[in-house]
């Protein structure tokens, strides 16, 4: 036990001895949950808080102008921007003002429209009704125009596209409905409005995030970045303890220990014991800073669910297959510049193709193929189970099964390539 | 009665992966227990790829290897704890102290931890180093470095003690303490192996040397019988008419 505690310790000497590499493990995966956070929460912040303004050249001034006007308000999500320098916008301002990128898009209502929705409303009644003929080539025919900022990504302008299209559509149907009550009530006196609604039709539609019993459980910035971070900084320390290997290799050591007896098994051992502490002090510094530092800034509240001894068995088992990697890069790599270098692209590799940097969902089916055979991808996944599912061992345990077989097969791997390259 | 060599080499033959020479190439070694034995060759004859097949850490095919009574293929913990091994590189932690690294070195072999501490502060203090045994070693000059490389091969005792260029590059200071205590580790019965370019320093040292070149030894005896053999006044002389003014640089 004292020589296993040697060997231990004899690693973390060296570790705390190597600011450099300290710096890798501790500070630059810190700093960069710091970071992506703080950009990807006011990104979305933005996107989901902030009114997005549209210039509105409103030539109709009917009805369906003004109620756009109030679907506007009831949304909250566009703030219609009618005059500039108190002058009412004309076509050229709005497709000036969003060529120019001062604003992100605009609608141009043309003249008549409300108009032009009642009289072909009344058309097509008159053609159910039989005292005119049907509707159709002589229907004329009005564009309300939405133009947008060239520089607005074309999912963002689907969107809003979508949002649009659906509010003039309520819109127009109000306003058909409105013209067949006027129809109606002139053959049957006393009928009132036809109403459309969701007390009429007994259908509502609500949104909600499926988080099992904890209703506080919201997808945020936080819940993704604080693990995402912490599994990408488990895995660099590839680059410390590949290339102390490679020293061990370069400067004889390696075949001192094997002279001694069972010296070098333990060494790995100790190699081994030693770095997994590192990853979970790695852990236990990112859970922190998701739980105390990231809200002091007004980020969310990393909520890390109530399945803790799972969540300890998670990160134990990534610490593992991170340990393992980065024992097999040492092991094969003949110099510090290829464990360093083939380590870590391999791990931003394996990063970014695993929904570290940027959620797989986001990512072309190849890439998400590809990404679900990255070690951190099941890490990923194993944490967002135990934080957005409240998942137990019974739900990760496929994650898990799967990072200790790498952990396993990658160790043996480094036994075999150690032992074959003296022959 | 003779007693039964220590190290015993018959027909050894080694060829590496990919390489068509052999490194080693049917080669005969016989080293009695209490011998200064010092395997002498030009760069490529094969004097370390020897010295890892005898302490274990290169398989061979071809040929019987017996060290302390044991093939290397079955060293158990008891043989290997009879050998220790300097290599010629500083195998050691730079951002560790020596006394640290003796320490973990140490602990490695079991030595009681008492012991250890004991073992390791009389070494220093031999080998002149106590004063800077808290020291990171990347701050020691290259001397110093060799001095703590030599007692991390020794402080467990063994009684055969393999040596690669254990005064290779250091200044004559160093060197000196570093022959001496060589000289006084083989006088207290232990059996020292040992490869090295300085040819003066094996004179000195060796109660028999080796000429190994291309693989085989060429020449096998006490250094001052090999000399009167090959009429030559020096090691180094003997060397050159046995191996050759060629260089083999590798």
């Amino acid at each position: 036990m004292r020589r296993f505690y040697e060997a231990w310790k004899k690693e973390i000497l060296l570790l705390l001895r190597d600011p450099a590499g300290l710096g890798i493990l501790f500070v630059l995966p810190g700093v960069m949950v710091f970071l992506i956070t703080l950009i990807q929460d006011s990104a979305l912040s933005a996107q989901r808080e902030t009114r997005q303004q549209i210039l509105v050249c409103d030539l109709d001034r009917d009805t369906l102008g003004q109620q756009l006007r109030r679907g506007f308000d009831a949304s909250g999500f566009l703030e219609p921007i009618y005059t500039l320098n108190n002058a009412e916008l004309s076509e050229s301002d709005v497709y000036r003002l969003t060529s120019d990128g001062s604003y992100k898009m605009g609608m141009i209502i043309p003249k008549g429209v409300s108009e032009q929705i009642r009289t072909n409303a009344g058309n097509v009644l008159a053609s159910v009704l039989g005292t005119a003929k049907k509707p159709g080539a002589d229907t004329v025919r009005k564009t309300i125009q939405l133009v947008f900022d060239p520089a607005v990504p074309s999912s963002y302008k689907a969107s809003v596209e979508i949002a649009m299209e659906r509010n003039i559509n309520a819109i127009q149907t109000g306003l058909l409905v409105d013209a067949f009550s006027a129809r109606i009530a002139e053959f049957i006196p006393g009928a009132g409005r036809v109403q459309i609604s969701a007390d009429v039709t007994g259908v509502d539609f609500s949104t909600e995030y499926s988080t099992g019993e904890n209703s506080l459980i919201k997808p945020n910035s936080v819940q993704h970045n604080v693990p995402a971070w912490t599994i990408f900084a488990m895995f660099f320390i590839v680059i410390p303890l590949g290339t102390s290997i490679v020293r061990e290799k370069d400067n004889g050591i390696e075949r001192r220990l094997r002279v001694i007896p069972g010296s070098f098994d333990l060494s790995v051992f100790g190699k081994i014991s030693a770095y997994i502490l590192i990853c979970m002090l790695q852990f236990a510094l990112m859970l922190s800073t998701g739980l105390v530092w990231l809200p002091m800034l007004g980020l969310p509240v990393l909520v890390i669910g109530h399945n803790v001894l799972t969540l300890l068995i998670v990160a134990l088992t990534c610490a593992l297959a991170a340990t393992a990697y980065g024992l097999f890069i040492g092991t094969l790599a003949r110099t510090h510049e290829q464990a360093a270098s083939f380590g870590s692209i391999s791990v931003l590799i394996m990063a970014a193709v695993g929904g570290i940097w940027v959620p797989s969902f986001v990512m072309p089916p190849v890439v998400k193929t590809l990404g679900s055979l990255s070690p951190l991808n099941w890490a990923l996944n194993a944490f967002y189970d135990v934080f957005l599912r409240e998942a137990d061992l019974a739900l990760v345990w496929p994650q898990l099964l799967k990072l200790t077989l790498f952990a396993l097969v990658l160790l043996l791997a480094a036994r075999f390539a150690a032992a074959f390259k003296y022959r | 009665m003779i007693p039964e060599p220590l190290i015993q080499v018959r027909d050894l033959s080694k060829a590496y992966r990919g390489k068509i020479e052999p490194v080693l190439n049917g080669l005969n070694l016989d080293v009695q227990p209490g011998e200064f034995y010092g395997i002498l060759g030009p760069n490529g004859a094969g004097k370390t790829s020897l010295m890892n097949i005898l302490c274990g850490l290169v398989p061979y095919k071809q040929g019987t290897v017996r060290v302390t009574g044991f093939s290397p293929a079955d060293f158990n913990a008891l043989s290997k704890s009879r050998i220790g091994l300097v290599p010629q590189d500083i195998a050691l932690y730079d951002k560790l102290s020596a006394r640290e690294n003796l320490h973990f070195f140490g602990s490695a072999y079991r030595i009681p931890h008492k012991e250890l501490r004991e073992r390791t502060e009389h070494y220093l203090r031999i080998f002149g180093l106590e004063k800077h045994a808290s020291r990171p070693l990347k701050t020691y000059s290259g001397g110093m470095k060799r001095r703590v490389n030599l007692i991390a091969g020794i402080l467990h005792g063994p009684d055969l003690l393999f040596l690669d260029e254990p005064t290779v590059g250091i200044d004559v200071q160093s060197r000196n303490v570093i022959v001496e205590f060589l000289a006084e580790y083989n006088r207290a019965g232990r059996t020292v192996f040992y490869t090295s370019h300085h040819m003066r320093e094996a004179e000195t040292l060796c109660s028999r040397v080796g000429i190994i070149d291309s693989g085989v030894i060429i020449a096998d005896g006490a250094p001052a019988e090999l000399m009167r053999q090959h009429a030559c006044e020096t090691l180094e002389s003997m060397f050159l008419k046995l191996t050759g003014k060629d260089l083999r640089d590798e």
